[in-house]
C-alpha cells in the first residue's frame, strides 16, 4: 500500500499537463510510473477526465491571479506579446508547484525571465527593457521571500536604528539587507498606473479578457526616461505563521546608478562627493546627491557599516 | 449525540462574509432580516481581523471562524505554530465551534492558505485516507478548545470509491467531531461521482450535523455531464436549493444555517436569507433552529 504514491499521482494529475493528458487517454498506462497496487490504481478509475481538465484549468487560473500580484507590470507587458499569456500558463507546472511555497513566486519570476527569448518583441532593445522591468519585480519577490523565511526561522528581526548622527556622511555605507535595485526604463509607479489599470487582484482576469495592445507597449517602452529603482522589503505585520511583507520603494535619476556601484561598505558619502568634486561636479549637484544618500539612509535602504 | 454538541448555542440563519469587502458585514447585521451570525474566512492571526470582528459583535451578531489553511486529511501534518495561532484566534473571537473543509490546503512542508494551491485539493476517498484524516482531525482537536466540525469539500472529480457519507460518518464517529454540510458541495459530489449522497445517508450520524451551508455556484457542461463549480458570488443553483430541502428534514440538530455570500450585493443577500428562512421554517425538524427565526424576522 502506498498512499503517498496516490497523493503524488493526484498532485501530478493537477499540475503536470503531460501526466494529465496521458491519464485522460489511458489511465492505466499513465499510472504505471507510480508504485500503486491494483486497488490503489482502481481508485483513480472514478475520475471524470473532463472534470479533471476543468479543475486543473480553474486552479491554474487562480494561481496565475496570485502570481500576477508579484509581477503586475511584467504580466501586463507579456499579455501584449504573441503567445505571452500562454507562456505564463505553461509555467504553472509541476516544477513550479513542487517548489516550496515560500520560494514559488521567485522561481516563477525566474522562469518568466528564461522564457523571454522565446517571445517576439519589436526590437532587441525592447526585450532588454522588458527584462529590466521583470528584474525589478523579481528582485522584490526575492527579497520578500528571503525576509519572510528569515522571520519564520528566527523570529522578529532587529533592524538597525535609522537615527543619523551629525557625521553620518563620513561613515562607510552599504546596501541594507532585503534591498534590491534595478535600472528600469520608466518610473515603476507610472508603469503600474499605465499598464495595470485594474486592481492587482483582478489584473490576470482582465488581461485575459483584454490584453494590453502591442502598440501601447511599444509606445511606452520607446520612452527613454531610465530610473534607478530601489526597493526594500519590510515586515508590515509580524507573525509566527504568515508574516506580511511589503516593499518601500524609491526612484533616482539614471546618473545615480553609477554611484551605486561604489556603495559596497568601503567608502563614505563624503568620499564619493570628494571624487565627484575632483572631476568637476558643481556644488548644487553635490548637495542633491548628498540629500539623496541621506534619504536612502533614513529610509533604511542603505546602512552605515 | 455527544453532550458537547448538544450544549452548543443555536445561531440561526447567518451569512458568510469577507471582512474586507462588500457586502459590509456590520451593515448587513443591522439590516432588517439580516444575518443572525456572521461567519468569516480570515487570516490565521487574530490581530489582523479583531477590529473588524469586534464591530460585528458590537452590532449584535456572534461570529464563526471558518478558515482554509488546515489539513484535515492527507499525509502532511499541520504546523504547531498555525494550530496555536488558530486556537488563540478562536478563543479571541468567541467562535462556538471550528469548522473547515476536509481537503488539502497545503502540500508537504509548506503550511499556508489553500490559495497557494489555487484552492483546496480534494481528498481521496479510501480507507487509508480515512485513517490519516482521523490523525489530522485529532491533531486539531488536541489544540483547539471548541468542538471541531468537518465539512465535505467541493469536488470536480472523485478519487476512491468510498461513499462521501461513509467517509465522513466514520471520520466523525472516530474523532467524536461535528459535521458541517454544504449543500452545493453535496451537489458537486453527486455530479462528480454519479452517485446520490442519500445512498449512504444511513452511515452519516445526522445528529452530529450542526451547521449547514448554502452558496452560489456555476454549472459547467463537460463531456460527461454537468460539473459544479463553487462560486459564492453567483446565484444559488436549483439543484442546491433542492438539496437543502432534501437534507434539512433529516438533520435534527442544526445550530446554524449559513448563506455564503461574499461578493453578493446587500439586497440580494437579504432576499436570499428570507428564502432560506422560509425553507428552514417549512423543512427543518430542529425546533430550536426554527424558534431562532422568530428573533430575526
Amino acid at each position: 500500500m502506498s498512499f503517498q504514491e496516490q497523493e503524488r499521482a493526484l498532485f501530478d494529475l493537477l499540475f503536470d499537463s503531460s501526466v494529465r493528458e496521458n491519464f485522460c487517454k489511458d489511465s492505466t498506462t499513465a499510472l504505471h510510473q507510480y508504485e500503486l497496487n491494483e486497488a490503489e490504481r482502481n481508485d483513480f478509475n472514478t475520475i471524470r477526465p473532463d472534470a479533471l481538465e476543468l479543475d486543473a484549468k480553474i486552479r491554474a487560473d487562480l494561481l496565475l491571479s496570485h502570481f500576477c500580484r508579484s509581477f503586475p507590470v511584467s504580466f501586463s507587458i507579456l499579455s501584449s506579446v504573441d503567445g505571452g499569456l500562454d507562456v505564463l500558463k505553461r509555467l504553472v507546472d509541476v516544477l513550479t508547484m513542487r517548489t516550496a511555497s515560500i520560494e514559488r513566486v521567485t522561481l516563477f519570476g525566474r522562469r518568466i525571465g528564461e522564457s523571454l527569448n522565446a517571445l517576439s518583441f519589436s526590437t532587441a532593445d525592447e526585450q532588454t527593457r522588458v527584462s529590466a522591468i521583470l528584474e525589478a519585480e523579481l528582485g522584490m519577490a526575492w527579497t520578500s521571500a528571503t525576509l519572510k523565511r528569515e522571520v519564520l526561522e528566527n523570529g522578529q528581526l532587529h533592524i538597525k536604528s535609522t537615527q543619523l548622527e551629525q557625521n553620518w556622511s563620513s561613515k562607510n555605507i552599504k546596501l541594507a539587507p532585503y534591498v534590491c535595485a534595478a535600472m528600469i526604463p520608466e518610473s515603476y509607479e507610472t508603469l503600474k498606473q499605465l499598464l495595470c489599470p485594474d486592481t492587482e487582484c483582478d489584473l490576470w482576469r482582465s488581461l485575459n479578457k483584454k490584453p494590453l495592445a502591442a502598440a501601447r507597449r511599444k509606445k511606452l517602452l520607446e520612452k527613454d526616461e531610465p530610473r534607478l529603482f530601489i526597493a526594500r522589503a519590510h515586515v508590515s505585520h509580524m507573525s509566527q505563521c504568515e508574516p506580511t511583507v511589503d516593499q518601500k520603494t524609491a526612484e533616482l535619476s539614471e546618473g545615480f546608478a553609477s554611484l551605486f556601484q561604489h556603495v559596497n561598505g568601503t567608502v563614505s558619502v563624503d568620499y564619493i562627493l570628494e571624487q565627484l568634486k575632483q572631476i568637476g561636479a558643481q556644488d548644487e549637484m553635490l548637495q542633491s546627491i548628498k540629500s539623496s544618500f541621506k534619504h536612502l539612509l533614513e529610509s533604511e535602504m542603505l546602512e552605515q557599516v | 449525540m455527544s453532550n458537547h454538541l448538544e450544549e452548543l448555542p443555536t445561531l440561526g440563519v447567518g451569512a458568510s462574509l469577507s471582512l474586507s469587502s462588500q457586502p459590509d458585514p456590520v451593515s448587513l447585521v443591522r439590516a432588517k432580516g439580516g444575518p443572525s451570525f456572521v461567519e468569516y474566512s480570515g487570516l490565521v492571526d487574530v490581530d489582523e481581523v479583531i477590529d473588524e470582528v469586534e464591530k460585528i459583535r458590537a452590532a449584535g451578531a456572534p461570529v464563526l471562524f471558518h478558515p482554509s489553511y488546515i489539513n484535515f486529511c492527507g499525509s502532511y501534518p499541520n504546523s504547531n505554530a498555525w494550530l496555536e495561532a488558530t486556537s488563540k484566534h478562536i478563543e479571541s473571537v468567541g467562535s462556538s465551534w471550528f469548522a473547515q473543509d476536509v481537503a488539502y490546503c497545503f502540500w508537504e512542508e509548506g503550511p499556508g492558505y489553500s490559495t497557494q494551491l489555487g484552492y483546496f485539493i480534494p481528498l481521496i476517498f479510501n480507507q487509508h485516507s480515512l485513517e490519516l484524516a482521523v490523525e489530522r482531525v485529532k491533531e486539531v482537536q488536541a489544540k483547539v478548545a471548541v468542538p471541531v466540525a468537518i465539512e465535505p469539500p467541493p469536488v470536480a472529480f472523485i478519487i476512491g470509491s468510498m461513499p462521501l457519507f461513509s467517509f465522513f460518518g466514520s471520520l466523525s464517529n472516530q474523532t467524536n467531531c461535528a459535521i458541517l454540510l454544504d449543500m452545493g458541495h453535496l451537489v458537486s459530489y453527486e455530479m462528480a461521482s454519479g452517485r446520490s449522497v442519500l445512498a449512504a445517508i444511513d452511515e452519516l450520524p445526522v445528529e452530529r450535523v450542526i451547521e449547514v451551508h448554502i452558496a452560489g455556484g456555476r454549472l459547467k457542461e463537460g463531456d460527461a455531464g454537468s460539473i459544479y463549480v463553487d462560486a459564492h458570488e453567483c446565484e444559488i443553483v436549483e439543484q442546491t436549493w433542492q438539496m437543502l430541502e432534501t437534507m434539512l428534514p433529516r438533520l435534527p440538530n442544526v445550530k446554524a444555517v449559513c448563506y455564503e455570500c461574499e461578493g453578493v450585493n446587500e439586497s440580494s443577500v437579504l432576499a436570499t436569507l428570507k428564502r432560506i428562512r422560509k425553507i428552514v421554517r417549512e423543512k427543518s425538524n430542529c425546533d430550536a433552529l426554527v424558534a431562532s427565526l422568530d428573533n430575526s424576522e
